[in-house]
């Protein structure tokens, strides 16, 4: 994992940030087409954040939708997609584009884009970005089903996010809130049945969230009156692809991508439910804990054997597709090829 | 020659033509769109005191936040003990855990930025708004221009008919005429060298006045563009510093990353912090000093252009009262000459019967 290594220098701490490239004109256009063909096309299910989210934060992001109100476009060259403040700015705009566009409609003139082209551009923009949500972090909690004779209620926790290696991610946490007096619960129903989540849970997910699926399942099965069946953590990227000198960083990949784009979209999953680890991620190297480790570790907490499952999938232009296929043989991996035509 | 034609050649108006009545109407209108113009800034002051309400809150916001960084000492031997023993089987049940400080401070970066983002926005109507006034000064000196042009044209006519009015006069003075037609063609043409002399004095005095309250309308409007644009290239300036800074704090949250809830980047985290502070408190600062800026301009301005509709009015008035005696004095010269005739016309009459 490319974590953010703190570098001391002078006493002060000093991490090292991202590089990011700014791209701009066609070349930005053509990077978001790029990008959304392949997220349309890679088949994204409810554990992976949401796509038509994303596709519609991409949309909006292009210099020719937003009318070149924001000329460059800043995309992480590890993970090759749009940074982080990217994503901010759109939401910050589609906040605001509410009142921004009653303002904008009570001037006669903002329809005609000879009198004032900026705010013509700006209305053009607004309208577009209001016709959905766009893609921002955050935590929903889904109540599943109540077992009144047991006293327990099983939840879905899913988060939205963007995680330290400038990936968007889904993690989803399955468990189960057991009723105790001397617990506070974590997950309740209100009186209507809507589920709540305390906000130390959810600051927990967050925290734990960048972690290894494997350490991830295990430090959140510590939590009191919670029994975590199954953890799914779903990510979009990394992106690899030359248009604009934009490269991810597995540079065994990028011979691979002559032309367009190679996406890739991994999954994890840790749950009780499995009798076997599985990895057929070509991405994935060794898990933080080892079977044994984790064995271990689960009957110092008198829990049932966790395993974990890895795939991934990708999306490429078909003239690329036999090397990816050459690469996949060599990682020894089986995996999902979709073809963006 | 036909009795009413004059030897005179005169020159033609630009435009619509003008009379008191089109004259007052026209700028009528023109104080009207002013009118909406100072609306239009008053309502940008208003939106200037929402925005330094909400960004007031938003440094009282960053500032609790910081505190809380700052007072959350990891490394004291209290949190130490307890994240310790949040490892611990059994025991570290009993705690759920600390809150993300990754999540508040994008948290607080999401917030930030959208208040940026306002203020950007405030800047884009102030630029609109800025160009309106652009546009409103052009159309006033194409007017002006064109009022100018007319007040020579207005003049050279004088001049023109000044000189042929001399020379009637001269011919019709001469000793020894006989009174027949071509004398009496002499008179009529004199009577409308007259009429036309008049009408084009008036036309002189209505467009020089045009054009001088014209002008002072557009030093008016030029006095708002200013405010507007000074407001808007400084706002712009402080938006732009805000941006770098949020854009500092925003390489350090990402570059925080999973390390953002240890103790050895807490140097780092108020490194972000202070950026957005900073961010927030250069908008807040300059929103606050346009609020002063407008609030010191905005009501003078306004005294001043309601001064200025008082004198206009009274002006207006006075020009009305004027043109009504200069109406009612040739209406009287007409009537009384027309009543010379006629009593001319039937002693005339007596004598033959």
């Amino acid at each position: 994992m490319n974590r953010a290594t703190p570098v001391r220098g002078g006493g002060q701490t000093r991490l090292k940030t991202p590089t990011t490239l700014a791209l701009c004109g066609d070349e930005a256009t053509e990077y978001v087409n790029d990008l959304s063909c392949c997220i349309s096309e890679i088949q994204l299910n409810d554990m992976y954040p949401p796509f038509q989210r994303v596709l519609h934060s991409l949309d909006v992001m292009d210099p020719k939708i937003n009318g070149g109100l924001y000329p460059t476009l800043k995309v992480r060259c590890d993970a090759g997609l749009p940074g982080y403040s990217e994503f901010v700015r759109v939401q910050s705009d589609y906040d605001l584009c509410a009142d921004e566009l009653s303002m904008l409609k009570c001037r006669h003139d903002a329809n005609d884009a000879t009198v004032h082209p900026k705010l013509w551009a700006r209305r053009q923009y607004l309208e577009t970005l209001q016709q959905a949500a766009p893609f921002c972090e955050q935590t929903q909690i889904l109540f599943r089903k109540i077992d009144r004779a047991n006293q327990t209620a099983l939840f879905r926790v899913v988060l939205d996010r963007f995680n330290p290696q400038g990936l968007l991610e889904r993690t989803t946490v399955e468990c189960v809130q057991h009723h105790q007096i001397w617990t506070r619960e974590n997950l309740s129903l209100d009186g209507n049945d809507v589920a709540q989540i305390r906000d130390d849970l959810k600051g927990l997910i967050y925290r734990l969230s960048p972690l290894d699926i494997s350490l991830l399942f295990i430090r959140l099965a510590d939590t009191a009156g919670l029994t975590v069946t199954r953890v799914i953590k779903g990510s979009i990227g990394p992106l690899i692809s030359p248009r604009g000198g934009v490269m991810g960083r597995h540079d065994d990949l990028k011979m691979v991508v002559a032309d367009g784009a190679l996406l890739s979209a991994g999954i994890q999953v840790a749950g009780i439910d499995m009798d076997a680890d599985v990895n057929n991620d070509p991405f994935c190297g060794e898990a933080a804990l080892s079977g044994e480790a984790r064995a271990q570790f689960c009957k110092e907490r008198s829990l049932p054997p966790v395993y974990v499952f890895c795939d991934r999938k990708f999306a490429l232009c078909d003239g690329d597709v036999p090397a990816l296929k050459a690469y996949l043989a060599k990682a020894t991996t089986k995996n999902i090829v979709y073809e963006v035509k | 020659m036909a009795a009413t034609e004059v030897n005179v050649s005169q020159k033609t108006y630009k435009g619509a033509g003008i009379s008191i009545r089109s004259l007052e109407e026209s700028l009528g209108e023109e104080r009207q769109r002013q009118n909406v113009d100072l609306d239009k800034l008053k309502s940008l002051k208003s939106q200037n005191e929402e925005l330094s309400k909400a960004l007031e809150q938003e440094i009282k916001k960053l500032r609790k936040f910081s505190d809380f960084v700052s007072k959350g000492d990891f490394s004291s031997f209290g949190a130490k003990f307890k994240e310790l023993m949040s490892y611990l089987p059994g025991i570290g049940k009993m705690f759920v855990g600390k809150r993300s400080i990754e999540q508040l401070l994008k948290q607080q970066y999401e917030i930030s930025s959208r208040r940026t983002h306002e203020v950007a926005n405030y800047a884009d109507r102030l630029e609109a708004a800025e160009h309106d006034l652009y546009l409103e000064i052009r159309r006033l000196n194409d007017k002006i221009i064109e009022h100018a042009q007319n007040e020579e044209v207005a003049a050279d006519n004088v001049l023109a008919l000044k000189t042929s009015l001399e020379k009637l006069e001269q011919e019709l003075a001469l000793p020894g005429q006989e009174k027949n037609a071509a004398y009496r063609e002499k008179e009529a043409s004199l009577d409308k060298v007259r009429e036309l002399l008049s009408e084009h004095s008036t036309k002189l005095e209505l467009y020089g006045s045009a054009e001088e309250r014209l002008n002072r309308l557009k030093e008016n409007t030029r006095r708002l563009q200013q405010t507007i644009s000074n407001l808007h290239s400084d706002i712009k300036k402080y938006v732009m510093v805000a941006t770098e800074k949020l854009d500092e704090a925003q390489a350090h949250i990402q570059a925080l990353g999973t390390a953002a809830d240890a103790s050895v980047v807490m140097l780092d985290m108020k490194a972000s912090l202070d950026s957005m502070q900073s961010s927030i408190n250069d908008t807040t600062k300059f929103v606050s000093e346009t609020q002063m800026y407008l609030r010191e301009n905005l009501d003078s301005l306004i005294s001043d252009l309601e001064m200025y509709d008082t004198e206009t009015q009274t002006m207006v008035d006075a020009n009305l009262q004027r043109s009504k005696a200069i109406e009612d004095a040739l209406i009287d010269k007409a009537v009384s000459k027309a009543l010379e005739t006629k009593q001319k016309n039937a002693k005339s009459a007596q004598t033959h019967i």
